[in-house]
């Protein structure tokens, strides 16, 4: 009986220290506001997941190299590009010079390219 | 020493099913659907949903003009259009607590189709544990594009 309790007592604690770490985790980094889709500028995630440095700068890249808020291309023209696929996902990295070094510019890459 | 061990298991079970349910909990959809557009006979529905490891949003084409002599009814007949006069497009954002502002993590470019429906979906582009939402694009032609954008709640996610 006292044996039981005593494992009771220890899974109790177990699921109290898990579950507070957990919450505490979470709970720090909780947004303070939502994006604004007017912005003409906007941080990227990098490899890290972290806001992308190019040249240890942060970086901002235009909204429009995220494709535009409006489609650019008229469905005549998405028909001749044989655009119509699904293209893949993008995701921002340093851009990179002629010699390898970082540019200080972010460009938008096929996900999963280096 | 088997009864022991059952003991034990069972004793745990509270830890193991408070993990589970924490979990658990991200394994729902955040949805936000609607009409982004509306001058009656051209209605935009954009239907745009973060569901744990997966990014999609949805263009439908409707209009109040019934087919035969049904009423009309606001926004609810499908108008079916030629290939490449719809286009959706998803951006997946994710909160940076480094700079106190949302991170662009992936988008998926302008996805063109036709007839009634056309559904853009991936899996998340993956920029680790943090707080992510969704921001999807609908749009049909009609002499120029019309649409809007809708966005989703956030929420946690692990990857």
């Amino acid at each position: 009986m006292r044996r039981r309790l005593l494992l009771l007592g220890f899974a109790a604690l177990v699921a109290a220290v898990l579950g507070v770490g957990l919450a505490a985790s979470r709970g720090q980094d909780e947004p303070t506001h939502a994006p604004d889709p007017g912005a003409d500028e906007v941080y990227v995630a990098g490899p890290d997941g972290d806001a992308l440095k190019c040249n240890g700068k942060l970086v901002k890249v235009k909204r429009s190299a995220l494709g535009g808020r409006v489609p650019p291309l008229t469905p005549a023209q998405a028909a001749q590009r044989s655009v119509l696929l699904e293209p893949r996902a993008r995701v921002a990295r340093c851009e990179k010079g002629a010699t390898g070094k970082e540019t200080g510019r972010a460009v938008f890459v096929d996900a999963g390219s280096p | 020493m088997r009864k022991r061990s059952v003991r034990a298991v069972l004793a745990l079970g509270p830890a193991l099913a408070s993990l589970a349910g924490a979990g658990g909990a991200q394994a729902h959809s955040l949805i936000n659907a609607g009409n982004v557009y509306d001058n009656g006979s051209q209605c935009v529905y954009n239907w745009t949903a973060q569901a744990h490891s997966y990014n999609s949003m949805l263009v439908r084409s409707l209009t109040n003009s019934p087919p035969f002599h049904f009423p009309l009814a606001n926004c609810t007949y499908s108008n079916a259009k030629p290939s490449g006069y719809l286009a959706g497009r998803w951006e997946s954002w994710k909160w940076g607590p480094n700079v106190g502002a949302w991170l662009v993590c992936g988008t998926q470019g302008w996805n063109y189709g036709g007839g009634v429906e056309l559904q853009v979906g991936r899996s998340t582009t993956g920029c680790g544990g943090g707080y992510y939402l969704l921001h999807g694009g609908a749009f049909v032609y009609n002499g120029g594009w019309v649409g809007g954008w809708l966005t989703t709640d956030y929420e946690w996610l692990w990857s």
